[in-house]
């Protein structure tokens, strides 16, 4: 008999190998992208935070595509949290069981569909449309952009939803329709508060996607870098950062040129791990606020 | 924990061992083969730079590397643009830079070791689009003056110059694309200068097509993809533009494609762009767009 790891203990150091892994990777990527950005913070002080961005003319202020990533993850997530939300109380509260079989799968493989589809039925049917139908300059805009991240945004939000209502203890619902309640009071003071942590997941998710989302912001608002006139214009077209890195990395001089897309990149990182902090504390406050009656 | 599992565990371990040593033998094995193709008596040729160049340079070499067996041109992915190749050149990395500009001043002293010599290979011009329903309206041509003030967006209605009472809209290729390069150049007298353009696609085809798809739109892309029938090409000054007035140069956005190298090319380089000027890599050149010298 050979001193042996036991079979469980095996396991067990593979998954905290597995755990501790993507948090060396997390860690790794921001120290790399931090190291990277370090010379456009030196060179450009605060001036990085200007809405001036022209490599050719040696301008890379990144506050017009901050500010156009903000607008178009807002305008994301007014369409999705409601309908991703209250889709997600229809699919497990209200709906009949076979609309739900139905809709589940529908709307799981709808998330599973590439972003570049989105960005190219964006582009040809979604630009024309919201120029008709809005009387805009152009359909390359902000709001265009914010309407389809919203919809790809809406099946992850939907989908975890539903499975964070749905795992929901039956007693604590039967307990408050026994008490009197109606369905709808059970759903909005019983399931949803004991559910919010999972839905707070979800929107976090979601942020996450609309803001790093890249093709189809490229195929849609356009790679232009010239900021829309007053700046916070929702109806024009702009630069965010995603669709800044990705349509400038190819031509990009090595120095403070390519250095300011990876500065661009620690922004991003930045808004993403900001959020994600928000959302957390805001879900610790939802819990204890129910916990506490 | 019973000795079947620790049994069990054996077998697994024996398992990954096996594949472990397959893994490390088929890289050995791949490794030497790519050692093989590579070859010690063949003659390499590097090439890079413009993008815009890089697919004549690219199916050129392709074609070229097929038919001589003691010369391996490689053409370097992705490319690094017009400055960038001119670069490696200076810094000897490369035997070929291609640009779809003529070199700078600058460049030259820069690395005033280094004798560049120009080799052309195609000309190209860029032609300005207008939406279909913009040019059946009467705006069949502008003059330079009128497509800056357009860019700059002083002029900002379809009919200041001619046209219907409708805004314009403005796109534009991105920052450190040679195509807008050649078009600042001609327009602007200076490709470092910045536009107000509405929006910004980063290849000719997304111009053409969200030119296409508007009803008040501008743009400008490469003689190859103006279509008629949904974005006709304008008069600039008077002259349309065609491949013969672009190549005699009196249409006013022309330019040529370069292949730079260090001293008048000798050996391998000189049979590789012989290939490019002979008819053969002439009729690349039209497959691809360009025009042939």
């Amino acid at each position: 008999m050979h001193p042996t790891l036991s079979k469980e203990n095996v396991i067990k150091y593979i998954l905290l190998a597995a755990a501790s892994f993507s948090v060396f990777i997390i860690f790794l990527i921001f120290i790399y992208l931090f190291q990277k950005s370090i010379p456009a913070f030196q060179e450009l002080g605060w001036g990085i935070l200007s809405r001036e961005y022209s490599p050719t003319s040696g301008r890379y202020g990144l506050g017009g595509a901050i500010a156009g990533s903000l607008l178009v993850t807002a305008g994301a997530l007014l369409i999705s949290y409601p309908l991703g939300i209250g889709g997600g109380i229809f699919l497990s509260e209200i709906a009949p069981l076979w609309v739900r079989r139905t809709l589940k799968p529908i709307i799981e493989v709808l998330a599973g569909i590439p972003s570049v589809i989105y960005g190219f039925l964006g582009a040809v049917l979604l630009v024309p449309f919201a120029y008709n139908a809005f009387d805009m300059l152009q359909g390359q805009s902000y709001f265009a952009g914010g309407i389809i991240l919203g919809v790809m945004t809406l099946p992850i939000i939907i989908s975890i939803s539903d499975d964070s209502l749905k795992a929901v203890p039956r007693d604590i619902k039967d307990a408050s329709l026994a008490l009197g309640a109606t369905r709808w009071t059970t759903t909005k003071k019983i399931t949803f508060p004991a559910a919010s942590s999972g839905i707070f997941a979800a929107a976090t998710l979601g942020v996450g996607k609309a803001i790093g989302e890249t093709m189809a912001v490229l195929m849609i608002i356009s790679a232009t870098t010239n900021a829309p006139m007053p700046w916070f214009d929702f109806f024009q077209a702009g630069p965010t950062l995603t669709a800044l890195i990705a349509g400038h990395m190819g031509e990009s001089a090595p120095g403070v040129a390519r250095s300011a897309l990876f500065a661009a990149g620690v922004f991003l990182f930045l808004i993403v791990g900001t959020l994600a902090i928000i959302t957390d504390i805001m879900q610790q406050r939802v819990i204890k606020k129910f916990k506490g009656r | 924990m019973g000795r079947g599992d620790s049994l069990m565990w054996e077998k697994t371990r024996n398992k990954i061992g096996k594949v472990a040593i397959a893994i490390v033998a088929l890289t050995m094995l791949t490794t030497a083969f790519a050692g093989c193709l590579e070859g010690d008596d063949m003659e390499t040729v590097k090439v890079n730079g413009s993008s815009t160049v890089f697919p004549i340079a690219d199916r050129c070499a392709e074609i070229f590397n097929d038919e001589h067996d003691d010369i391996q041109v490689q053409v370097g992915a992705p490319p690094v643009g017009s400055g960038g190749g001119i670069d490696m050149l200076g810094q000897g990395q490369l035997h070929i830079g291609c640009a779809s500009r003529e070199i700078k001043q600058s460049e030259r002293d820069e690395y005033p070791d280094v004798d560049f010599t120009d080799n052309a290979i195609a000309a190209d011009g860029v032609a300005i689009v207008v939406s279909k329903d913009i040019y059946d309206a009467g705006v069949e041509g502008l003059s330079s003056a009128e497509v800056k003030q357009i860019y700059d967006r002083t002029i900002t209605n379809w009919q200041a110059v001619g046209g219907p009472n409708q805004a314009i809209a403005v796109y534009e290729r991105e920052e450190g694309s040679g195509t807008r390069d050649t078009f600042m150049e001609a327009i602007y007298g200076d490709d470092d200068m910045t536009t107000n353009a509405t929006a910004a696609y980063t290849s000719n085809a997304e111009v053409q097509s969200a030119v296409g798809e508007s009803d008040n739109g501008i743009g400008y892309v490469g003689l190859g993809y103006v279509d008629p029938t949904s974005t006709p090409a304008i008069d600039l000054d008077g002259v349309e533009p065609t491949e013969d007035t672009i190549k005699d140069g009196s249409y006013p956005i022309n330019r040529q494609l370069h292949m730079y190298t260090d001293g008048t090319p000798t050996g391998a380089v000189k049979t590789f762009i012989d290939f490019v000027q002979s008819s053969e890599g002439q009729a690349i050149v039209e497959d691809e767009g360009f025009i042939p010298l």
